[in-house]
């Protein structure tokens, strides 16, 4: 039998092997996740509550095996693992519908900006508390004037002896419901050029002033959520990195910030399920379901080849900017053609609330908008190979 | 797993695009252009040097053959550099084949590329494959405005068989080889455009400056290297059914959306011949049909995957 | 403009100023959520304006107008949202009982439906609500009565009908009964969809007897069936014309107040191309589903029918995914009314035959033509 040939060293070199670690890992994880979690389950069915509840008990879990922070440094709470057991990670949480929720913006960005920026005191108090898997956080970016254009928030922090005062609004505050810490974004410099007057501050929300309110969407009720910040005072001891210079620490991590969850394995599985859906109804060949399907599953496939480019240069020390908007525009268009093939195959089926398809449209449309709207990733994308600006 | 190109490869790649730039690019395509045929000095050239016997090399293997053949594509050749370095090795690995070889599917109608200046060719027959000497087949040349020499083909002899299983194993390399040729052939459309979009003043400023003009490309750029790299990883892993279908697909699709793109945002100094946009976008309508096209891409990818 | 489309254009000045007193997005937020979903008032409304006998014949109440006038009450009710039962009760129930059904039949039952008496409805389909599925609900002869079981799926408005058509197989052919919504065995399973603006359910018969008088007399139910399927396909690409219409204002208004980096969003190429695109949509969906309205009854019926609902499937739903890309963020809050749009094209893509299924349709007739 002729089987062709398979190129089998293994050398430094362009490869698309995973190691036997990293194979044994993914094996370990999902093994303990199959034990875990019920097949197709999805945390984001669950109401808030419950799933506030039901992802702090599991984090902990995760964080007991140090399976939470594995990339992050030893001395930081992590196990220094290579950046690709971190992808492991992330695809396999996803494929168990994310247990982490909210939880994983701190393993992915908010940590490491604290192991970027923070001060000694910082570090010991947060991470520690991260890498348990104790604490929920909210990322406080957008605001009702400053979406895509991220600079010209207004919130603002004045200096007060050793205080700040901050006042303004942000909106679309995942989790912010259930967050122990805000990591916001305020002006410390009005007369500066916009990019350069923001600085970061880690705010309890417990502090007098702040106050949480739901955004009433449609898709994902109960997830998004807007702050008003009156007269809050917190330490100076609070700002993360330098003053003024917050928005370089921010730009440096929403390279892992747009990277976010493995969207691309999530929207394939659903897809996945769709063909199933389709195999049962004998409808595997009919020409125009199979090139639906595989429509589909080739932007899944380029969403996940793309990742690779980002993780690799991740591996490499570096803070991915090109590769990460070729990868982020790559996953909104599997998103929406996974979400499109569930539709056009499934028909009146796919409308039904929480259904697969349904559940899949939902992230479909907010994919190209949240973290960073699919144009913004094409106008940062120009910037680059064409030499533009704007 | 590791994305950059070790030094090995980076070496290969350096020293073939010295070659290439001698001995193809933009004025060697027009003079085939005008002459007809193929550039089988080209495939000698790289023969000669090794750089069309990677596959089977221990040290290089089959993902440094498709980076060949996305550079060889990049660089405009002329000549099935793609089944040379991909297909050959995987079903005659005896290394007794000339190196102009055709490949043609027996259930595809239609002309072949190659096939009037092939002296072999590999014909798919379901499952099995035979190799056909010139002499068993008759190529008439057609005439057709892609880019590539093609011709119909007529068989007469019956060939020698190649072991079995061989018809499956050429149509999964096969694709791969047309996926890295798209993705170079994609890539030189391109940057021709971007340096087109970069140079060229309306309205007071470069064309690149239009946000719809950016988005556009980019989002072109993004399935170009979607199927770039899918075509890589599919040669990394042996050209398995489902990642060789995926990655034909994603290139055929880039392709499409290519050819529409490049064309309509270099305006119509793109349809001139004395610009060299025509001598690779023509080259993806040819390449995006090949091997049964999207359709036939598809239905290997849903077989391998789901069925 | 002949006289035919002055009446029109006074017609549709008269059905949005109803619908807009009637019916802002106000007051749909409020309707949408009531048990049922939907505005009787609103709807006896319709009736006293004659929208529900439009096009049925005066003989059973009606004002015996055309689908030309139709498709003007059709396209408002899209603009709108309006939760109204009309394509159900009118186009469907209606429309199969004047098709199939005898003198005495359509006498019984069309003067309720024109004069908005009575809601109705059509079970037309198998379980997962395609045309292109085998029907599963099916009718048996049992001690001399006639007796319905089985399931239809995503059925329109069945919960507040007092009645329905139902295609059933009688052995080896479909067949069309009439049936009380309220008779014993009859269960009417609500579902919750995406499209809050229009409720649908899974209706479940267990052993319903079906008196004799309410089997419609066809020859061919499948003909029936097909032609309804026409006619609320076209029915509902009117009101997706309608829906785009809206869409497209709602949306250049949005980018042209909100901006980012200093200046409207609707300023930045990207976003006027999307703004263009949409138009474009929108004005071509028009052509197409105005077209089939007038094409009714006549030579080109089917293909029309057939163009105007998979092309304003597709253009409805890219068009509000494009809308709903430019208004960002607050285009998933429930304060802006972009959503109700996106979600009311993904049903209607999907009602009465997705667009694949018209596109199959329209190959079928082409065929059939050159092969005349």
């Amino acid at each position: 039998m002729c089987s062709g040939w398979k190129h089998v060293d293994k050398g430094e070199r362009v490869h698309f092997d995973y190691s036997d670690e990293e194979l044994s890992f993914r094996k370990e994880l999902k093994g303990f996740l199959d034990g875990e979690l019920p097949v197709y389950f999805e945390f984001f069915d669950l109401p808030q509550q419950e799933r506030f509840d039901r992802s702090m008990e599991f984090v902990k879990k995760l964080a007991a095996r140090g399976w939470l922070t594995p990339a992050w440094p030893v001395e930081y709470g992590g196990s220094a693992h290579a950046p690709w057991q971190q992808m492991i990670l992330s695809e396999e949480m996803i494929a168990h519908g994310e247990p982490r929720t909210g939880q994983y913006m701190n393993v992915n960005w908010i940590g490491p900006a604290i192991i970027l920026a923070g001060t000694p005191e910082q570090k010991e108090y947060h991470l520690t508390r991260i890498s348990n898997g104790n604490v929920v956080w909210c990322q406080g970016f957008s605001e009702p004037d400053a979406g895509s254009d991220l600079a010209a928030l207004r919130t603002s922090a004045v200096r007060d002896g050793d205080e700040y005062v901050i006042n303004g609004e942000k909106i679309w505050t995942s989790n912010a419901g259930v967050a122990e810490f805000c990591f916001l974004l305020a002006r410390t410099n009005s007369e500066a050029r916009k990019q350069e007057g923001i600085s970061i501050f880690l705010v309890p929300t417990a502090t007098p002033g702040v106050e949480v309110g739901d955004i009433d969407a449609v898709v994902h009720p109960g997830a998004f959520h807007h702050v008003v910040f009156t007269d809050v005072r917190v330490p100076a001891s609070c700002r993360l990195g330098p003053e003024n210079e917050g928005f370089t620490i921010v730009r440096k991590l929403l390279a892992n910030e747009r990277v976010g969850v493995a969207r691309y394995h999530r929207a394939a599985g659903y897809l996945d399920r769709v063909a199933k859906w389709c195999d049962e109804r004998g409808l595997l060949d009919d020409s125009s379901v199979i090139e639906t399907l595989a429509h589909a599953r080739v932007a899944c496939d380029a969403a996940r080849v793309l990742v690779y480019q980002v993780w690799d240069e991740r591996t490499r020390g570096l803070h991915p900017d090109e590769s990460a908007w070729v990868y982020r525009t790559a996953a909104v268009n599997a998103e929406r053609a996974v979400s499109e093939a569930a539709f056009k195959l499934m028909g009146a089926e796919a409308l039904v609330r929480h259904s697969h398809a349904d559940n899949q449209f939902e992230w479909a449309t907010t994919a190209g908008i949240a973290g960073g709207s699919y144009e913004m990733q094409l106008n940062s994308l120009a910037r680059v190979l064409l030499g533009t600006k704007g | 797993m590791e994305m950059t190109l070790s030094p090995t490869q980076a070496a290969i790649c350096e020293a073939c695009t010295t070659i290439l730039r001698r001995a193809a690019g933009p004025a060697r395509a027009r003079e085939l252009r005008a002459e007809g045929g193929a550039d089988g000095r080209l495939l000698d050239l790289l023969a000669d040097a090794g750089y069309l016997d990677l596959a089977l090399n221990a040290e290089t293997g089959p993902l440094s053959a498709a980076l060949v053949t996305e550079l060889a594509a990049t660089h405009l050749a002329l000549a099935p550099i793609g089944v040379r370095s991909l297909v050959v090795p995987a079903v005659a690995p005896a290394g007794d084949l000339p190196n102009l070889v055709a490949i043609v599917d027996a259930a595809i109608p239609g002309p072949v590329r190659y096939a009037a200046e092939a002296e072999a060719l590999i014909v798919i027959d379901g499952h099995e494959a035979r190799i056909l000497q010139a002499a068993e087949f008759t190529a008439t040349a057609a005439s057709t405005l892609f880019g590539y020499p093609m011709a119909t083909v007529e068989l007469h002899g019956k060939g020698v068989d190649l072991a079995p299983g061989s018809g499956d194993v050429a149509r999964r390399w096969w694709r791969v080889a047309i996926a890295a040729e798209i993705a170079g052939t994609a890539r030189a459309a391109f940057d021709l455009t971007s340096d087109h979009l970069i140079g060229r003043v309306q309205f007071g400023k470069p064309l690149a400056a239009f946000q719809a003009i950016q988005h556009r490309m980019m989002e072109t750029h993004v399935l170009i290297e979607g199927a770039r790299w899918l075509a890589r990883e599919a040669a990394f892993h042996g050209a398995p059914a489902e990642r060789a279908a995926s990655a034909a697909l994603a290139a055929a699709e880039a392709a499409g959306r290519t050819l529409f793109e490049v064309h309509q945002l270099s305006g119509s100094i793109g349809f001139t011949n004395e610009y060299d946009l025509t001598l690779s976008s023509l080259r993806l309508q040819a390449l995006r049909v090949e091997a049964g096209g999207a359709a036939g891409h598809s239905k290997a990818l849903v077989t391998g995957r789901w069925l | 403009m002949g006289p035919n489309d002055e009446l029109a254009e006074e017609l549709r000045a008269s059905a949005r100023k109803a619908l807009d007193d009637r019916m802002p997005t106000t007051v749909l937020r409020q309707v949408i959520d009531t048990e049922d979903g939907i505005d009787r008032s609103l709807y006896a409304l319709a009736a006293d304006l004659g929208w529900l006998g439009l096009t049925l014949p005066e003989s059973v109440g009606g004002s015996g107008g055309s689908w030309h006038e139709l498709a003007v009450v059709l396209e408002e009710i899209g603009r709108a949202l309006a939760p109204l039962p009309m394509i159900a009760s009118v186009v469907v129930a209606a429309g199969a009982v004047m098709l199939a059904g005898d003198d005495e039949q359509q006498q019984r039952l069309i003067p309720g439906i024109a004069d908005g008496s009575a809601i109705a409805t059509g079970a037309l389909f198998g379980a997962s609500g395609r045309p292109d599925e085998p029907l599963a609900a099916r009718v048996e002869r049992r001690d001399g009565s006639l007796v319905l079981s089985g399931v239809s799926g995503f059925v329109p408005d069945a919960h507040v009908s007092s009645w329905m058509v139902v295609a059933a197989t009688d052995g080896a052919v479909p067949t069309l009964v009439v049936v009380d919504s309220s008779a014993p065995g009859v269960r009417i399973e609500r579902l919750d969809t995406t499209d809050v603006t229009r409720r649908l359910a899974h209706v479940h018969f267990d052993d319903v007897v079906i008196p004799s008088a309410n089997v419609l007399a066809s020859a061919d139910a499948q003909h029936v069936i097909d032609e309804l399927v026409r006619r609320a396909g076209v029915a509902i690409a009117l009101d997706s014309v309608g829906g785009l219409e809206r869409v497209v204002e709602i949306t250049v208004a949005y980018v042209g107040e909100r901006e980012q980096f200093g200046r409207k969003v609707g300023s930045f190429q990207a976003v006027k191309h999307h703004c263009a695109n949409l138009l474009v949509f929108s004005e071509t969906a028009r052509v197409a589903g105005r077209a089939a309205a007038d094409a009714i009854d006549g030579a080109r019926w089917v293909e029309w029918a057939a163009i105007a609902k998979s092309y304003s499937g597709d253009t409805y739903t890219e068009a509000t995914r494009i809308a709903v890309q430019c208004f960002g963020g607050v285009g998933f809050t429930w304060e802006y009314d972009i959503h109700f749009y996106m979600k009311r094209a993904r049903l209607s893509q999907q009602l009465f035959g997705s667009p694949t299924y018209h596109r199959q349709l329209l190959t079928r007739e082409l065929r059939s033509r050159t092969a005349d």
